[in-house]
């Protein structure tokens, strides 16, 4: 690389640094806190005739399920919302406490969590995800 | 005729209008800036450059030079006339390009970054695929050097539609009258990044929209229905790298998947959203869902069948 190289660089670097710096001055930090009503607006937008059936909602995450074997996964990104549908079949969930983690196929969307209010709500949802749960969400 | 880069010199101005963007946009409310996504598009603009000097750059100024060996016409003098020739034929050129660009996951592995935004700002316009050049996106403008255009003419005009697309990635403009029937302007744009059934795959233009028009991809704002930007799997994801790769890995895993020539050409060069067994989303199928929940017509996708395309202004412009 010649200096000249070197030098535009430098200046497209700093430039970057001095916008992003400015955004975070006039705008703030703008983080999404989800929940059940964005969650449900977001998903109807994205996937229209996704009817879900059960709601599990928590800060970092949501899942919701609909009568055919699908899940729809809704999860925060800055301040926007990012959604993704699946079948629970493709799908790997584990239990970790109240935590419930996935892994998916997408590589745009590999790895999701939500937690539950309390253990039984977690298994109850365990099962209805991976089908080793011993109840219904509620 | 010596032709500048008119990118290098356009860039302190596209940092003022952006900082002008973003202290409007506080003040009146419309339009925002996330830091995180501003961060990821600028660095995607860096990037952008820095693939441009590793390679990117060369690679096709050499495939127009030695295209332009071969040229139909040995004449073309460099006077503003032929320039202005060549900036219409370079953005005709520009439309097929983007075009394709939506419509075959090849081209939309690298075009995909530019639209992974969930925002809309100048900054967006930054957000540029590090990738273009080297899966020959370049490639639609070697006609141009066939005909007999010099290379340096070709890259300054497409550097001069490049910056015009900079000041239409905003939503501070609103409707701009008689100037929306003929160049592309923040309204049309804003329809382009949308991810609304309605507005999908639609004003592919650079500078000027009547290519929309001439094609049947030209689609209006409407009033009732404002944009929802990103595109239709949003990414999980502010790391510039991933932006910049994760459709090209999604390629690398569908054809490690694939059972068949077939399949694995249609994972390369089908539309995006393309599966062997019609599992995933096309744009297609996504807008005939919209069509089958919302009882919509056809006419109400179809640009032929819209009065706009005639030339005739929107009410209220």
């Amino acid at each position: 690389m010649t200096g000249n190289v070197l030098i535009d660089l430098a200046i497209s670097i700093s430039g970057v640094i001095l916008l992003v710096g400015l955004a975070r001055l006039i705008f703030g930090p703008r983080d999404m806190a989800l929940n059940l009503a964005r969650a449900t607006e977001r998903l109807e937008f994205d996937e229209p005739d996704f009817n879900p059936v059960h709601w599990l909602v928590c800060e970092t995450g949501a899942v919701c399920v609909n009568d055919v074997g699908e899940a729809a996964l809704v999860t925060p990104l800055g301040d926007g919302l990012v959604t993704r549908r699946f079948w629970l079949k493709d799908m790997r969930w584990r239990r970790e406490g109240v935590r419930l983690i996935a892994e998916t196929q997408d590589n745009a969307f590999a790895s999701f969590a939500v937690s539950a209010a309390d253990e039984a709500e977690a298994r109850g949802w365990a099962g209805l995800l991976g089908g080793t749960g011993d109840a219904a969400p509620r | 005729m010596q032709f500048p880069d008119v990118v290098a010199y356009a860039v302190p101005a596209f940092v003022v209008l952006i900082i002008l963007e973003m202290i409007v946009a506080r003040r009146t409310g419309r339009g925002r800036y996330e830091t995180k996504d501003t961060f990821a598009s600028l660095s995607m603009g860096v990037g952008n450059r820095i693939a441009g000097l590793i390679g990117g750059g060369a690679l096709m100024y050499a495939s127009f030079a030695f295209v332009h060996q071969f040229r139909l016409i040995d004449t073309i003098p460099a006077a503003w006339w032929t320039v202005l020739l060549c900036f219409i034929a370079d953005d005709f050129a520009y439309y097929w390009y983007h075009r394709i660009a939506h419509e075959r996951r090849w081209f939309w592995a690298s075009h995909v970054n530019h639209h992974s935004s969930q925002h809309y700002n100048l900054s967006t316009a930054l957000r540029q695929p590090w990738t273009g050049k080297l899966s020959f996106s370049f490639i639609f403008g070697l006609p141009l050097a066939l005909i007999g255009f010099p290379p340096e003419m070709i890259l300054f005009v497409s550097g001069i539609n490049l910056v015009y697309q900079f000041w239409i990635h905003t939503e501070l403009i609103d409707r701009m009258g008689p100037f929306e029937w003929i160049f592309n302007t923040p309204s049309h744009h804003r329809v382009h990044h949308a991810t609304n059934p309605r507005y999908l795959d639609a004003n592919y233009a650079g500078t000027l929209i009547i290519w929309d028009r001439m094609f049947g991809t030209f689609v209006p704002e409407a009033r009732e229905e404002r944009p929802r930007y990103g595109i239709i799997k949003n990414l999980t994801t502010f790391n510039p790298v991933m932006i910049a790769f994760h459709e090209w890995i999604g390629i690398a895993k569908d054809l490690r998947g694939a059972t068949s020539v077939r399949e694995a050409l249609g994972y390369l060069f089908g539309p995006p959203g393309w599966s062997p067994d019609g599992s995933r989303m096309t744009s297609a199928m996504i807008k005939a869902r919209w069509r089958a929940l919302n009882g919509a017509s056809d006419e109400a996708l179809e640009p032929s069948q819209q009065p706009e395309r005639a030339g005739a202004p929107q009410p209220g412009e």
